[in-house]
């Protein structure tokens, strides 16, 4: 054991560069500086944000960049929230108040005839209510009046061909199911929509000073835009409407009830009525949105019939989409409530 | 001989006649100091290093923690406006999609009206007035320069009987076509050309330009077709005396010869972005 001095150096070098390796926290060192450069940069970036002061001007929120470039680039502080919580506020009410809306106006078409399931009571009342239609349409012109030979039956119902001109139910036998009952209501609110518009159209016409009750006569008759037929389009059998993609489909689910609405009349007055269908100024009555429309004059005159400009006859179809929003309860404004 | 050099110091007598063995020996006696050196140095070396690298890693770890710990009062400090600014976000697309419901209404009843509008327009010029060809002289008003046959708004391209979103009515390109009877005679190519100058330039009214962001409604127009057509009416006339002063009512049938122009209208689906119509004052 002469080498023992030796060796025992010997092992401890080894043992001090083991040590050197091991203990030294040369790695751990290496990830705390990066990590102090990377929140150094982040403070930098924090204090150059705060210089930037306060956004200027006004900030487009519906634009996700915008939004993303104001806190990229400004500091977000606690007084923020106080500038922008009466615009959440005001946001949080108008899309409530527009979801109360619209299920207002879907109201309409659910609007019960007779609160009853009784189904004689309840179509007696749907009798009373379509016959009322039929006769508002009639009194301002813009049905076809009744013929001499005419026959209604004794509950008061016009006879079917008539009816079915502008899209009324007649019972050919039994009376209508209770589970027809959402249908028939719904087309019906629909074609009282649809004369309330026309007659307000017609109505438009005879304040004009021009064909109003001062002009002639035949003006006035001839200014009413005429229904010559009603149909339903775009639903299954027993449908009420079909289910529709819309641009707010992710808010909203919008069911389309299908009318092909067909009116005869001198232009003015068919323009006149697609205008007051189209224009949809009340708000307690469901959206209508014409899908096409054509307007077309008459190339063919019966004898007698006037040729000129005031009494052009024409015909104008019009494609129409009453809009149902009453799935919106479910759907819309997530997170709102 | 080499005894006698190294006698004489011509020559140094370097040779060593201990074993080897012992040499080594003597030289590890002798160099202990060294082995002890280098192992103090090098324990040194490592402690120097390992206390340089410990206090700079310390010095980072308490600097970044302090970092951090402004960041994460910053962030406390800004959460709830973060969470306002979230709503914001989430919120303001949402009500701006409800804006289609408003801004699409009146597109068929701006083409109706507007294509119906042209053709009475140019059709009332005096200008363009046709002059009444002599078999109709006697018994016909003035005639107009144009006559309107038709206008339809085609249905959109949507595929498979689909119904077309009604609240973007202009998600692809729509196209009106306009039929109208021009009397034949001189002026009928300067009526065609003045209808087809008058579509192009009709201005888009007021309540669509945030839907079409056009100044007029019609992209593009071309007149399509030109067919000869007639217009058909019946003359009648029941105070009509004859020549010997008789009561002879007339009722008859008469007809114009007419061109049917067919104009192809388009109205294109908006490529540029919405105006934005929820802005908020972003100054607090």
């Amino acid at each position: 054991m002469k080498h023992i001095f030796w060796i025992v150096c010997g092992a401890l070098s080894l043992l001090i560069l083991v040590a050197w390796f091991v203990v030294v926290p040369t790695a751990d060192a290496q990830s705390a500086k990066q990590k102090l450069d990377q929140q150094a940069k982040d403070l930098k970036d924090l204090e150059r944000r705060a210089l930037a002061g306060n956004p200027p001007g006004v900030w487009d929120a519906e634009n996700a960049a915008e939004t993303e470039r104001l806190s990229r680039e400004f500091l977000i502080t606690d007084r923020w929230k106080n500038t922008l919580q009466p615009h959440v506020d005001k946001y949080k009410k108008q899309l409530e108040d527009i979801r109360t809306q619209l299920l207002g106006r879907s109201g309409w078409l659910a609007k019960p005839i007779a609160p009853t399931s009784n189904v004689l009571e309840w179509y007696n009342a749907y009798i009373q209510a379509s016959e009322a239609v039929i006769a508002n349409l009639r009194s301002r012109g813009c049905m076809v009046a009744a013929s001499p030979t005419e026959v209604v039956s004794a509950a008061g119902e016009s006879p079917s061909n008539v009816r079915a001109v502008i899209g009324l139910y007649t019972k050919s036998g039994s009376f209508p199911d209770p589970k027809e009952h959402p249908l028939l209501t719904a087309r019906l609110r629909v074609i009282e929509l649809l004369a309330d518009r026309l007659i307000a159209a017609r109505t438009a016409i005879a304040d004009n000073p021009l064909v109003g009750p001062t002009g002639r006569s035949d003006d006035r008759a001839g200014s009413s835009p005429v229904v010559v037929s009603l149909e339903w389009t775009s639903a299954g059998q027993g449908e009420i409407g079909q289910t529709i993609e819309t641009t707010v489909s992710s808010l909203v689910t919008v069911r389309s009830v299908g009318v092909r609405l067909t009116l005869a009349g001198p232009v003015s007055a068919l323009l006149a009525a697609s205008s007051a269908i189209e224009g949809n100024t009340s708000t307690d009555r469901p959206l209508l949105s014409i899908a096409n429309a054509s307007l077309s004059k008459r190339t063919e005159f019966a004898a007698g019939e006037r040729f000129d400009a005031a009494a052009e006859a024409a015909r104008l179809v019009l494609t129409i989409n009453v809009l149902d929003f009453a799935a919106v309860a479910a759907t819309a404004t997530p997170g709102v409530n | 001989m080499g005894l006698g050099l190294q006698a004489t110091g011509v020559s140094r007598a370097n040779v060593n006649l201990m074993p080897s063995a012992l040499q080594t020996e003597k030289l590890l006696a002798t160099k202990r100091w060294a082995a002890a050196a280098i192992v103090a140095m090098l324990a040194g070396t490592v402690y120097a290093d390992y206390a340089i690298a410990s206090s700079a890693n310390d010095t980072n770890v308490r600097l970044a923690q302090t970092v951090k710990r402004y960041a994460d009062e910053n962030r406390d400090r800004m959460s709830e406006s973060t969470e306002v600014l979230r709503l914001v976000q989430d919120l303001a697309p949402q009500l701006a999609r409800f804006d289609a419901i408003g801004s699409n209404q009146g597109l068929a009843h701006a083409a109706l009206a507007g294509a119906t509008g042209i053709v009475q327009m140019i059709a009332t010029t005096p200008e363009l007035r046709p002059t009444i060809p002599a078999a109709l002289a006697e018994s016909t008003p003035a005639l107009q320069a144009a006559y309107l046959r038709s206008v339809e708004l085609q249905p959109s391209t949507e595929g498979g009987g689909k119904v077309a979103d009604p609240f973007n009515p202009l998600g692809s390109p729509r196209t009106v076509t306009v039929q109208v009877d021009i009397p034949s005679g001189a002026r009928q190519g300067e009526v065609r050309s003045s209808l087809l100058k008058a579509l192009r330039e009709m201005p888009v009214p007021a309540h669509l330009q945030d839907l079409t962001r056009t100044p007029t409604l019609f992209s593009e127009v071309q007149a399509t077709s030109d067919i000869e057509g007639t217009i058909d009416w019946w003359y009648l006339d029941r105070n009509h005396l004859d020549d010997k002063g008789d009561a002879k009512p007339i009722e008859e049938r008469k007809s114009l010869s007419t061109s049917v122009t067919t104009y192809t209208c388009t109205i294109a689906a908006p490529s540029a972005p919405a105006a934005p119509v929820v802005a908020v004052e972003t100054k607090p």
